[in-house]
C-alpha cells in the first residue's frame, strides 16, 4: 500500500523549525510516500521558502502556493509560483485571511489560473461563519468545474455531513480528513470512499493518528483503506499531472 | 396596510419580553395593522401565542416555535397547527445546536410545512455555522411548497448571498429585521421587491426604524406596498391548512 497525505504544512512545530528532513523522516517512519505540502500561512516570502525546501524532493513533496486573495498582486504571485517554481496547486484559507469561501471577485482571478494550468486547489473548509462552510466552497467549485477542489477539514466540527453530501454531488470536489473526528471520517469513507483523502495537518498532528483514523474508518475493507490512504490522492496526482 | 413578518411575544417577565397588549400599543403608535408573532426560543409558550392570536385575531398571526431535537417535536408542531391555529414554523437552529439543512432533525416538521404550503421563518444571520443563506436554498429545493423566510437576511456579511437565494428560489423570502439600509436596497435590486418582507423583530427592533429603512431604501410605491404587506398577505393566502377559519 502506498500511503499519501494531502494536508501537510512545512513550518514550525511548537516553536521549533521542522526541516524538510524532519518531515521526510516522519513520512518514512509512517510509510507515507508523497505529501501535498504548503507553508504555514499566506505570508509573503513563504512560497519562495517552500520552493527552496522542496526543490530537491519533488518526487515526494508536492508544493502548493499559499496565496492571500486580498493581496493586490495575488494573481501575479500565483503565476510566479506556477511558472518559476513549478507549483501545481493552490492553498486558500478563508478564515485566517478573512474572505468568504464563495467570493467570486476575490477567488476567480486565481481559479482562472488554476483552470488554465489544470491545478488542484485546497480550500480550508470548516464551520466558521461567515467565511467558511461546505456550501460556500461548493459555490466556488461549481464555477470552475475543470479545477479539482479539496475541502480541507471537510466542514470541521459541525458540517461534515454537509461536506459529504456536496462531495457526492460534485465530481470535482474531494474531502480531506485533517482534524476531523473519526466518526465523521468513517461516514465519509463509507459514503464517498473515492472522494476522501487522508490529511494529517502536520505539524499540528502526527501521521500515526491519521493512519489510525483511516484504518478505523475502513474497518477491515482493504480496498477502501487503499483508496482513502493514498489511492485517491494518487489519482488526482496522475489526472492533474502534479508531479513534474 | 403594514403587515410585519416577525415579532416575539411573551407572557413572562424576562427583561426583553413584551406582552400582546404592549405589542398592540406599539403597533398602533406606528400604524402597523398586523404582525406575525411567536415565542422567544428561550421560553417557548405556543399555547400563549395561540390564545393571543385568538383574542386579537385581526392583529396577530401566530407561528409555532419548535425544537426539532425534542422527541415529541412532530406531535408538538401538529398540535400547534391543528389545535392552536398557528400558521407557520419559527426555527432558531443555532440556539438548539444543529444546522438548518440537517434533514434528519427537521424533515418531519418541514414535511408538514410542505404539505400545507406553510411559511417557515428561520434565524438567518451569519454569526454561526448553522444558518448560512445557502442552507435556505437547500431547504427550498427539498420542500418546494413551503415558503422559507431568512430572518435578518444574512446580516452582516452574507446579505448578498441571501439576496441571491431569494432571486434563485421562488420560495425564499428575505426578512429585513436588523438589516442595514444598503442591504435592503441590494435585496430589492437582486431579489426583487416581491421577495422582501417588512420585519421588525420587536421588542428588539422598533417599527418606526423599519419603516424609515424601507422608505429610504425603496423609492417606488409599488415596491414599498409589496414589502409593507402584500408579500406577507400572499404568503398567508398560500397556506392550504383549513383550521380555525382563514389565516386571520
Amino acid at each position: 500500500m502506498k500511503r499519501m497525505d494531502a494536508h501537510v504544512h512545512l513550518g514550525n512545530r511548537n516553536g521549533k523549525r521542522m526541516s524538510t528532513k524532519d518531515l521526510m523522516d516522519e513520512m518514512d517512519r509512517c510509510q507515507i510516500e508523497k505529501s501535498f505540502v504548503f507553508a504555514m500561512t499566506s505570508k509573503r516570502g513563504l512560497n519562495q521558502q517552500l520552493y527552496e525546501d522542496t526543490k530537491n524532493h519533488r518526487e515526494r513533496l508536492i508544493p502548493f502556493a499559499y496565496i492571500n486573495p486580498w493581496h493586490e498582486d495575488a494573481r501575479e504571485q500565483l503565476i510566479h509560483c506556477v511558472k518559476d517554481f513549478g507549483f501545481r496547486g493552490l492553498k486558500l484559507h478563508p478564515v485566517t485571511d478573512g474572505f468568504p469561501g464563495d467570493s467570486a471577485c476575490l477567488l476567480d482571478p486565481l481559479l482562472e489560473v488554476c483552470d488554465q494550468y489544470n491545478m488542484h486547489v485546497i480550500i480550508h473548509c470548516t464551520s466558521e461563519a461567515p467565511y467558511s462552510s461546505p456550501l460556500q466552497v461548493e459555490k466556488t467549485a461549481q464555477r470552475w468545474p475543470g479545477v479539482s477542489v479539496q475541502m480541507a477539514h471537510m466542514g470541521g466540527c459541525w458540517l461534515a455531513n454537509e461536506a459529504i453530501t456536496i462531495a457526492l454531488r460534485n465530481s470535482n470536489i474531494y474531502l480531506d480528513s485533517a482534524t476531523v473526528s473519526a466518526s465523521a471520517v468513517t461516514r465519509a469513507a463509507l459514503r464517498c470512499g473515492d472522494k476522501l483523502l487522508m490529511g494529517t495537518d502536520i505539524p499540528f498532528y502526527y501521521f500515526e493518528m491519521e493512519t489510525l483514523k483511516m484504518q478505523l474508518a475502513a474497518d477491515g475493507d482493504e480496498d477502501l483503506l487503499d483508496r482513502v490512504s493514498g489511492g485517491n490522492m494518487a489519482g488526482i496526482i496522475e489526472e492533474r499531472g502534479l508531479l513534474l | 396596510m403594514i403587515f410585519d413578518a416577525g415579532n416575539e411575544l411573551s407572557s413572562g417577565t424576562q427583561m426583553t419580553g413584551q406582552s400582546a397588549e404592549v405589542l398592540i400599543q406599539k403597533m398602533d403608535w406606528a400604524g402597523i395593522a398586523k404582525a406575525v408573532v411567536f415565542s422567544p426560543v428561550e421560553k417557548i409558550d405556543n399555547e400563549y401565542i395561540s390564545r393571543m392570536t385568538l383574542k386579537y385575531h385581526q392583529r396577530f398571526v401566530g407561528y409555532a416555535v419548535v425544537n426539532s431535537i425534542e422527541t415529541d417535536a412532530e406531535q408538538a408542531f401538529s398540535t400547534c397547527i391543528h389545535q392552536y391555529g398557528l400558521k407557520g414554523l419559527k426555527l432558531d437552529t443555532p440556539h438548539n445546536g444543529y444546522a438548518l439543512n440537517n434533514f434528519s432533525h427537521l424533515d418531519p416538521l418541514l414535511t408538514i410545512c410542505n404539505r400545507y404550503h406553510m411559511p417557515v421563518m428561520a434565524y438567518g444571520a451569519d454569526d454561526n455555522a448553522f444558518t448560512h443563506p445557502y442552507k435556505f436554498g437547500e431547504l427550498a429545493r427539498q420542500y418546494p411548497n413551503a415558503n422559507f423566510i431568512i430572518a435578518h437576511m444574512g446580516m452582516f456579511n452574507a446579505t448578498a448571498q441571501a439576496a441571491e437565494m431569494a432571486k434563485k428560489h421562488k420560495n425564499v423570502y428575505l426578512d429585513i429585521s436588523g438589516a442595514y439600509g444598503l442591504a435592503v436596497e441590494q435585496a430589492v435590486r437582486v431579489g426583487g421587491a416581491e421577495k422582501v418582507l417588512f420585519g421588525t423583530n420587536s421588542p428588539f427592533g422598533f417599527f418606526e426604524v423599519t419603516k424609515l429603512t424601507v422608505d429610504r431604501a425603496v423609492l417606488d410605491h409599488a415596491g414599498r406596498r409589496l414589502i409593507y404587506g402584500e408579500n406577507m398577505e400572499r404568503i398567508m393566502n398560500e397556506i392550504t391548512l383549513q383550521k380555525r377559519g382563514s389565516y386571520v
